[in-house]
């Protein structure tokens, strides 16, 4: 069993949290059209390569983003999820 | 005294010999059995709901704010615990949302209720946590058979957050009657399933069902 | 006749204490501390299992359970391993594998037709006609097989547990006990396991004829008490897992240990040569042997053969000849012979050494080893036949090599490379926190073994930063390898055995190659080599070199199968352990149990079905329960609802982007329908959202979708950077609702709230006391009547529900279930998400488009709706119902609708029997069918048809006058 390390509580084992999916920016729904929209909504990339994550520790009801390698399955850092310009 | 609030799991304690001690209008096991059987219980491997003590939310904005003008410890660290006047704690549950639960006297939970209302940026929670405390020389067998974390190696004064047999809880390490307790906190409706997990467990282990007067000398029978 | 020898220093065995048990019917005694093994072994027996296939008769081999020679069951378990069962006085076992038992079993001549049966015959014998397959199965599975489970037997309660430690250190051999201390040393909080019952490992019984051997075992164990080192013997580590994690199982539990570091120092397997009748009893590893001696005082054989390829093997030699056995003839693989000085003490002890030589056959009658032929080996390894040296004896002992005992390295991600220095796979690349020391790291000497353990902690400690200062280098290996790089004899006669659990001989390499079975992992499956109930503890090595040499390759080209766990059988009881199923139950539960509900699980709820009566049928009462709604006044357990608070500035916009509804102009004290759909536009949950105050709202959601759709809903606060509270309040609140006509009467005696038409509307939200209780009402109108949802703080929902019941028995209320409330929701035609939507359904589709809210700049699934507009729709929820009257077949939910030969739509809802008389349900139907009026034909389970029409809904009330009073 895996261990991800939750920002606010630290390495816990991997049951004890949600995946929520790679995490994206959505575009402006008002500014795409139906195939860049269908394409937000349905194509995921499945290419090896280092994927920002959404994961929720349940016990605690926290969000964070983790940079995992979907290669190697390793864990490279996590974070609590900071809007764009505010920094990390 | 009419009783109209009850414990998730009043209904396992109601079938033992129970000296019956309440707390607001919430039944609470004071002694489960003779004495000297509880007391080498309590020793070895205890579990005692304490459910009945009084429990507040409140978060928004302004929420640390009114606390202190309460003259509320306010713990700063996130998952900090502090004490309350009547034995109780406070935890910091994120950045702007409290948690605090009145210790045996319930003093401080139901003034602080009485006063606070919903304004814009404070906002009142209504908790409804069950309360269990395990403590005993085989507590950390019992806790390795049911969390996948090393309690005994986490920090003081601070809760976790975490699963016990499946169930995410709340929990508080910390001295109670001169021995390293457990306090553990869990949603009212898991409440009924935890404890019977956390009974047949402790039970395999020697342990068994203690009053919370083993805890709180101070609780009296009603 | 007794084997057993004068008490050995460091034995396991207890004499004082002797203890009998029974084996195949018969009675045997043996000391505390002896293994099923041993214990017959003392008393000569030397038939102790027959194998798999051929029913050859076996014996011991490793005495370490690296083979599976002797496996025996009892009543309650089977398949357990003599080699480290303890005996104890109520043991009665026999053999596995048997008929008729171990001596006489009417198997045993099966192994005279082997040529017949090449690998790979079964399956090219036994697939036509097909029709006969099951016949040669059960005829197949008689011959071939092991231990029976008997059905019968009593379930034991197996606890399961976690552990931590900052460093696992596997193996308690010289290198595992060096590595302990120091890492103990260092502050670690170290955790040792040794999968036998002792501690020392092979320092126990293969002291190197070195009398400080035992000495140096004494030191590191007093070391280790002193240092209170958390010791486990008869635990093994059985497999690694991510991070770390890894499976420890002993006699009682599994235990799942997380390592912050994991230090293997499990040692290495001896490897068996390969040569005619190599499965002989009496024919077993030179560890055996010294096993057989120190450990249990028991005597091997009279005379023997032993077949070095190494140091060890003289050793052994010197051990045999030691306890007084005559060791006949050193048979050295080399043509050199030994190199070291132990050459010369063989000779002084008077073994005759023929260096350059084999064990080329064994002769053993009635499975018991009578003689060895040695053969001169040329310059390609092949056995000279031609000259013969025949030796008289009754045992021979192998020492030609060993192979790591790598599992746990290889599940954790290590390579290994063959090194020729040693003749052995060694570790190359070590994943981070994981270290190897001692044989499985290619060290065989003693004081290089504790050298490296010192050095893997001090490696550890440096990991896990507890130490700062240099770790030293690797230690080499130095002079002669102790294996051999081919220590594998044809045989014209075969039964030169390369795997013992599976009976694979030498030739049936060579078939699988001829075939094209030329890669590792084509050879195991076709020959089954290694996936015996060892997995090749014994036979992956040779497997591998005589691959190898069959297709020239090199060994690392060659490669290993991979090792998975677990490393030994585990019992099925310590994997399934005490099974966690969290559930939850309503503060009302007990008050149902006392009603005679009947349960079924919603998520992981427990909700009444209904209330069960005497004599009377499921169907009966739910159609009762709601006609009673209908009629008077029910009351409904909803707790389980989930249930939002949603509070602050931003809160109104969080509903707004959140569902597809408006909310800015819900005025307080009001409540409007919700639905919430995922970015592809389609349907996840519903509820209701009820305004509290200014800022304030209460949001109801489905039982099994809230959690869902609360992590959602924070996700998406923290992405639209809003100034909003949101607390999951499902099991902090509860909820009932009372419903039917008489609901206004029996809740206006308990609350403070104005019940009045003007002063509490349908759709209204109140805040108020309910039997002295503080609750929020909500005016719904799910079931179709007049009714109320009270939510309660959940440790007051007993003492409300109770004061509702009292309160209306005056006017008859009686509790129902969940299926009336399907049923009367049904009839009013609501839709419940995922019953009667799917993972796909749009809310066009699902006649909830009255929902979406028009002019709204953003809501989830939104911009996909658009899309979905401007395609055809291909569906749609529809309702139907069946004449008055029609007596016939009615369908399930999911049967298909078919139109000309044609599915067209399935049934998502069926209601048998209803309040308003006919059968009726909701269904996914062809737009084209959607028009009331329009037949449809539905098949049934039975395949038969029938045909409903389709009607309006709601089925009942259509004007919602009853819920509006």
């Amino acid at each position: 069993m895996k261990i991800i390390t939750c920002p606010i509580n630290g390495p816990r084992p991997m049951q004890e949290f949600t995946y929520g999916g790679e995490f994206r920016e959505m575009p402006n729904p008002a500014g795409t059209d139906d195939a860049q929209w269908a394409s937000y909504v349905f194509h995921r990339g499945g290419e090896p390569a280092v994927k920002r994550e959404w994961w929720y520790h349940i016990a605690s009801g926290t969000w964070f983003i983790a940079e995992r390698d979907n290669q190697s399955d390793q864990f490279i850092r996590t974070y609590l999820y900071a809007p764009a310009g505010e920094g990390k | 005294m009419t009783t109209l609030t009850r414990s998730p799991v009043y209904h396992h304690l109601e079938k033992l010999a129970v000296t019956w001690g309440q707390i607001g209008d919430c039944p609470i096991a004071l002694t489960v059995g003779p004495r000297d059987a509880e007391v080498s219980t309590f020793k070895r491997l205890a579990l005692c709901d304490a459910s009945a003590l009084p429990k507040l939310g409140l978060k928004g904005p302004k929420a640390e704010a009114w606390l202190r003008v309460q003259e509320i410890p306010v713990p700063m660290a996130m998952f900090g615990v502090a004490r309350l006047a009547d034995g109780g704690v406070i935890v910091r549950v994120a950045s702007n949302e409290f948690f605090l639960e009145s210790g045996p006297a319930a003093e401080t939970v139901p003034a602080l209720a009485a006063k606070l209302k919903h304004e814009p940026g404070l906002h009142r929670l209504t908790r409804q946590d069950a309360t269990f405390l395990v403590s005993g020389q085989r507590v950390h067998e019992a806790l390795l058979q049911t969390c996948g974390i090393d309690l005994a190696r986490q920090g003081v004064n601070a809760v976790i957050y975490t699963r016990v047999a499946g169930v995410s809880c709340a929990i508080l390490p910390e001295q109670l009657s001169d021995q390293q307790a457990y306090r553990i906190w869990v949603d009212y409706t898991y409440a009924d399933y935890l404890w019977e997990e956390l009974h047949d467990i402790m039970h395999d282990l020697g342990g068994g069902i203690v009053g919370a007067g083993c805890f709180y000398l101070r609780l009296t029978v009603m | 006749m007794s084997n057993r020898l004068a008490p050995q220093e460091g034995e396991l065995i207890n004499r004082s204490m002797p203890v009998s048990f029974r084996f195949e019917g018969r009675s045997y005694s043996g000391f505390l501390g002896d293994s099923i093994t041993s214990a017959l072994y003392a008393h000569d027996v030397r038939l102790l299992g027959r194998s798999f296939k051929y029913h050859r008769p076996r014996g011991v081999y490793s005495l370490a359970h690296h083979d599976a020679n002797v496996m025996v069951e009892d009543a309650q378990r089977t398949n357990m391993r003599g080699d480290v069962t303890p005996i104890a006085p109520h043991l009665d076992v026999r053999a596995v594998n048997t008929t008729g038992g171990l001596e006489k079993d009417l198997l045993r001549f099966t192994g005279l037709f082997s040529k017949m049966m090449p690998v790979g015959f079964y399956y090219k014998c036994f697939h036509t006609p097909r029709k006969l397959f099951p016949f040669y199965e059960s005829q197949l599975r008689k011959i071939a097989g092991l231990g029976r489970i008997n059905p019968a037997a009593q379930a034991v309660a197996t606890p399961k547990r976690y552990d931590f430690c900052d460093a696992l250190v596997v193996g308690s051999g010289p290198a595992g006990l060096a590595a302990a201390i120091e890492a103990a040393e260092r502050g670690l909080k170290v955790i040792v396991v040794d999968d036998m019952p002792y501690i020392g490992g092979s320092l126990r019984y293969q002291w190197h004829n070195d009398p400080a051997a035992k000495q140096t075992l004494d030191k590191l164990i007093d070391r280790a008490r002193a240092l209170n080192l958390d010791i486990r013997t008869s635990t093994e580590a059985a497999g690694c897992y991510g991070d770390l994690w890894i499976a420890l199982i002993d006699s009682k539990c599994l235990t799942k240990l997380r390592a912050n570091t994991l230090i293997v120092a499990a040692g290495a397997f001896e490897q068996p040569a390969v040569f005619h009748n190599n499965d002989v009893p009496g024919v077993m590893l030179a560890s055996a042997a010294q096993r057989l001696m120190r450990l249990y005082g028991v005597r091997p054989f009279q005379r023997g053969v032993l077949l070095a390829a190494n140091g060890d093997g003289y050793r052994a030699a010197l051990d045999l000849h030691g306890a007084g056995v005559n060791v006949a003839a050193i048979a050295d693989l080399r043509p050199d012979g030994e190199p070291t000085d132990l050459a010369q003490r063989a000779a002084d002890a008077g073994i005759p050494i023929h260096r350059g030589h084999t064990v080329y056959e064994v002769a053993g009658a009635g499975g018991r080893v009578s003689a060895a032929a040695l053969c001169r080996v040329d310059a390609q390894g092949h056995a000279d036949a031609a000259h013969m040296i025949r030796i008289d004896c009754d045992g021979v002992a192998m020492s030609v090599g060993w192979a790591p005992n790598g599992g746990l390295l290889y599940q954790a991600g290590a390579k290994f490379t063959y090194d020729p220095a040693v003749e052995q796979f060694l570790p190359q690349r070590l994943p981070p926190g994981v270290f190897a020391a001692g044989r499985v790291n290619g060290v065989f000497d003693l004081h290089a073994q504790m050298e490296d353990g010192a050095r893997a902690a001090l490696a550890a400690a440096a990991y896990l930063s507890r130490y700062a200062g240099p770790v030293p280098p690797a230690v080499k290996h130095g002079g002669a390898a102790p294996s051999h790089p081919y220590p594998i004899f044809h045989h014209p006669k075969g039964k030169n055995f390369v795997d013992l659990d599976e009976d694979i001989h030498l030739m049936d390499f060579v078939n699988a190659v001829q075939e094209g079975y030329d890669n590792i992992e084509l050879i195991k499956r076709y020959t089954t080599v290694g996936m015996g109930p060892t997995q090749g503890k014994l036979s992956n090595m040779n497997a591998v070199r005589i691959l190898a040499k069959l297709t020239q390759q090199s060994i690392d080209q060659t490669g290993t199968t991979t090792s998975r766990p677990f490393y030994q059988p585990v019992p099925m009881r310590h994997l399934a352990g005490r099974r966690f199923h969290p559930h939850r139950v309503t503060p009302m539960h007990q008050w149902h149990e006392q009603a005679a509900a009947k349960f079924t699980l919603v998520g992981v709820w427990h909700r009444p079905e209904y209330y069960a009566q005497p004599g009377r049928t499921r169907e009966d009462l739910i159609l009762a329960e709601a006609k009673h709604v209908r009629e008077k006044v029910g009351l409904i357990d909803v707790g389980t609802l989930g249930k939002i608070e949603v509070f602050g500035r931003d809160a109104v916009k969080m509903l707004e982007r959140t569902y597809t509804g408006k909310f800015e102009n819900l005025a307080v004290g009001k409540t409007r329908y919700c639905l919430a759909l995922d970015e592809s536009g389609v349907i996840i949950d519903d509820g209701v959202v009820a305004r509290l105050g200014d800022d304030r709202y209460y949001v109801t959601a489905t039982t099994s979708g809230v959690d869902y759709l609360f992590r959602e809903m924070q996700r998406n606060a923290m992405l639209w950077k809003l100034d909003v509270g949101l607390v999951n309040v499902t099991g902090r609140y509860t909820g009932m609702n009372i419903a039917g006509p008489m609901s206004r009467q029996v809740l206006a005696g308990l609350t403070n709230v104005d019940l009045s038409a003007e002063g509490f509307p349908y759709l209204g939200v109140r805040e108020g006391e309910v039997a002295g209780v503080p609750a929020r009402l909500l005016r719904v109108g799910f079931v179709g009547e007049l009714g109320y949802e009270v939510h309660v703080p959940a440790a007051s929902g007993l003492a409300v529900w109770q004061a509702l019941m009292q309160a209306g028995a005056a006017h008859g209320i009686a509790p129902f279930g969940v299926e009336a409330q399907r049923l009367l929701r049904l009839e009013k035609g609501h839709i419940i998400i995922i019953a009667d939507t799917d993972a796909l359904t749009n809310p066009i589709e699902a006649g909830v488009e009255w929902a979406l809210g028009k002019d709204k700049p953003f809501y989830i699934g939104q911009r996909s709706l658009d899309i979905v507009r401007k395609q055809q729709l291909t569906r749609k929820l529809a309702g139907f119902a069946f004449p008055q009257g029609y007596a016939g077949g009615l369908p399930e939910e999911c049967n298909l609708i078919i139109e000309r030969g044609e599915m067209t739509g399935r049934i998502t809802s069926i209601a048998k029997r209803s309040t308003v008389g006919p059968a009726l349900g909701l269904a996914f139907v062809r737009p084209t069918q959607a028009n009331p009026g329009t037949p449809i034909d539905i098949r049934l389970d039975s395949g038969e048809m029938v045909q409903a029409k389709i009607v309006a809904t709601p089925f009942y009330d259509p004007e919602h006058a009853r819920q509006k009073q």
